[in-house]
């Protein structure tokens, strides 16, 4: 359903920040795929460019195919008749999504109005029939609020109404509770999980925030640096993470069945995107580094390849012509872009620790 | 909201109070004989009996010979029932010069107020939504050069060009000397006409008004473009403005509905204080072109040390810019519900 290949995002500068590099992935109708990093790992530029919405001095190239039509090639027209209508958004701060001097119902009609083609009656009471829906209460009055009349959790929700008003096919929710309250966190996502199951949307759930991803998404995305590092199903990335740094993020969740002294954190700083050394990014920080590391940045590629080649050193081309460089998708087998993959499971050491 | 515009209304008067009392002891500290700058070159009289008598009868009438105080407390009690004194180089009353010259003024800030906003505001939006590109670096240069350019210098040499050279401009005062003016209703000679059915005379005064009104419209409407486009920039790199992009709307729907709706509301504090400069501006831009209003009033009144007159233009202009930001306090909470809502509570 949705197609992106070799997504490169680079902001202008002076010294141009390499935000997202050659990243790959596959999305099927109805489904949940979670996109997780650390702050700067390039996910949410990597998501806001598929609609082409980042700011000018960002440089997109790459392929995003949706139902057969390249977003990143489409003219202006095209891509506003895609954006808010196919693809629906949800972004981060509530706070500042909103236009403070517009009612909530103005910025809800006037998705309604655009692409649903409703008169200013039908899309009023559409609209507050959308507002009741996300768990606005009073909808009918509230329609004519301004945002700051509204809560945190009750803006979040009608950001989401705007996103979901046409019946996007893919919806995507750029850490859509990071500014609210943990209370609230927990009813905006399963008032997001409500809204995609119900109409089969599918959903790009962007967070740094392993636990939100759990209950939510079947599949997970990892990206550190610009790149996706591990792919799997939701429950592999749990049970069985295969790339350190996944390992060491599962780490840092506090525990509440063990007593912590002190919280774990990741050792070291994420790599500057600036400048980019040769080699695998997250290298300097990894436990589990072997001497390829420092050269060879590794593809994409399912964990007894990643085993094989680095037993065998194998190179590069090789990997990539055998079973490596996967494209991670709804079928995709559980991928890592690590040469010495950790294996919590304790059957199959790695080579050197 | 009705209680806000009242309390403003309320200290409206204290402030006028403060400015009577600054000009009053102001005028007092500049070393001249009010009674020798009001008889001026008519101070010589026959005899030194008759200019006795003369300065007995003003100081009888003002309290010239009285102390400050007291002459302050006459000339507030005098204000109170509208009488600013008389004018020494117009041997008039204040009051009654003022409603004179009040009206050609109105006509002419009015005018340049909209020259300014007409053109300036669809400027500034034109230059920030094309930020960064040609149109964008010539706006910076054209608008710099306006507003830096000082206002008498553009009249003096505009009126050169577009009067004495080109011819396009009409030439001093608010008519021509071959127009019949239209009978005098509210002193404003645009209104007049309309009202009197006198095209003839709505045209030629429109000629008249045209010249200073578009040397003061420029300036301000540059400064007002300058100010919409650093506000529209901010707003368009906003996250509501990322939001109304990601909806798909048109561009024109982002652009004003939604990024324009929010950057007006600082540039209506600024048009605010754009006042002050548009009323320093006529001062000199009448004196230019010869409009009979206020500024040439002040003019006069302040080379021929009428303190009379002077005071009386300071008070009018008070209350100008009193009024001027009661109205910007008010359509601020048009502009934005957020103060809107604070001045419920």
């Amino acid at each position: 359903m949705l197609s992106v290949r070799d997504l490169d995002v680079t902001f202008r500068a002076r010294a141009p920040v390499l935000a997202v590099r050659g990243v790959s992935y596959d999305l099927a109708a109805g489904e949940h795929v979670g996109l997780v990093g650390e702050s700067g790992s390039g996910k949410s530029a990597g998501a806001l460019a598929l609609v082409r919405l980042l700011p000018d001095y960002a440089d997109v190239s790459g392929r995003v195919m949706l139902d057969g039509a390249d977003l990143l090639r489409l003219n202006e027209r095209e891509l506003r008749a895609v954006r808010g209508d196919q693809v629906g958004i949800v972004y981060q701060d509530p706070f500042s999504s909103l236009n403070p001097v517009l009612t909530i119902g103005k910025q809800l009609t006037e998705v309604l109005s655009k692409h649903k083609g409703l008169g200013a009656r039908a899309a009023r009471r559409e609209a507050a029939r959308l507002l009741e829906t996300v768990g606005v209460p009073n909808a009918e009055e509230r329609i004519s609020d301004y945002p700051h009349q509204f809560s945190g959790g009750m803006r979040q929700r009608a950001v989401i109404a705007m996103a979901v008003a046409p019946r996007p096919a893919l919806l995507i929710a750029d850490e859509p509770t990071t500014a609210l309250d943990v209370t609230v966190q927990a009813q905006i996502l399963e008032l997001l999980q409500e809204l995609t199951s119900e109409h089969e949307t599918t959903m790009l759930l962007i967070t740094h925030d392993l636990g939100v991803v759990a209950g939510v998404t079947q599949r997970v995305m990892v990206m550190y640096a610009g790149r996706i590092v591990e792919s799997s199903s939701t429950e592999d990335v749990f049970t069985r993470a295969s790339h350190p740094y996944t390992v060491a993020l599962h780490r840092s969740l506090p525990r509440i069945d063990v007593r912590q002294e002190r919280l774990v954190t990741i050792e070291g700083q994420p790599p500057d995107p600036t400048q980019l050394v040769r080699g695998c990014p997250f290298a300097p920080r990894c436990p589990s580094r072997i001497d390829r590391c420092a050269d060879e940045d590794p593809p994409l590629m399912t964990i007894p390849t990643a085993r094989r080649a680095a037993a065998r050193g194998w190179d590069m081309a090789s990997i990539r012509e055998e079973d490596g460089e996967q494209v991670p998708g709804p079928a995709s087998p559980h991928l890592t872009a690590c040469w010495n993959p950790p294996d919590p499971a304790g059957d199959e050491p790695g080579p050197a620790r | 909201m009705r209680w806000f515009v009242l309390r403003r209304l309320a200290l409206a008067p204290l402030v006028l109070l403060g400015m009577t009392c600054i000009t009053f002891f102001v005028s007092q500290l500049i070393p001249i004989d009010p009674v020798a700058a009001y008889l001026g070159g008519r101070g010589a009289a026959q005899s030194d009996a008759a200019e006795q008598a003369i300065i007995d009868a003003l100081n009888a009438r003002w309290g010239w010979d009285k102390p400050i105080p007291e002459r302050y407390w006459i000339y507030l009690t005098n204000l109170l029932q509208g009488d600013m004194g008389e004018s020494s180089h117009s041997a008039r009353a204040v009051s009654t010069d003022l409603a004179n010259v009040l009206p050609p003024t109105i006509e002419l800030v009015v005018a340049a107020l909209v020259v300014a906003l007409v053109f300036g505001i669809p400027l500034g939006v034109f230059a920030a939504a094309r930020r960064g590109g040609v149109w964008d670096a010539l706006f910076k240069v054209v608008s710099t050069l306006a507003i830096s350019v000082p206002v008498f210098w553009l009249a003096i040499v505009g009126f050169m060009v577009f009067y004495g050279r080109l011819g396009w401009a009409a030439g001093p005062g608010q008519l021509d000397i071959f127009t019949r003016p239209p009978p005098e209703v509210t002193g404003m000679v645009t209104v007049d006409s309309i009202l009197a059915g006198r095209w003839d005379a709505l045209f030629d005064t429109l000629h008249h008004l045209a010249f200073p009104a578009l040397v003061l419209g420029l300036v301000i409407g540059f400064y007002f473009a300058r100010v919409v486009r650093s506000e529209m920039v901010d707003a368009l790199e906003s996250d509501y403005v990322r939001t109304a992009r990601g909806k798909g709307l048109r561009r024109r729907l982002v652009l004003y509905r939604h990024a324009f709706r929010n950057a007006v509301i600082p540039v209506i504090t600024l048009s605010g204080l754009a006042f002050g400069s548009l009323l320093t501006g006529i001062i000199v831009v009448e004196r230019v072109v010869g409009w009979p209003g206020l500024g040439q009033y002040a003019f006069t009144a302040a080379t021929r040390l009428d303190l009379n007159a002077l005071s009386g233009v300071v008070l009018v202009i008070s209350l100008a810019y009193v009024l001027a930001n009661l109205t910007v306090d008010l359509l601020y909470t048009v502009a934005d519900p957020r103060v809107r809502d604070g001045m419920r509570s």
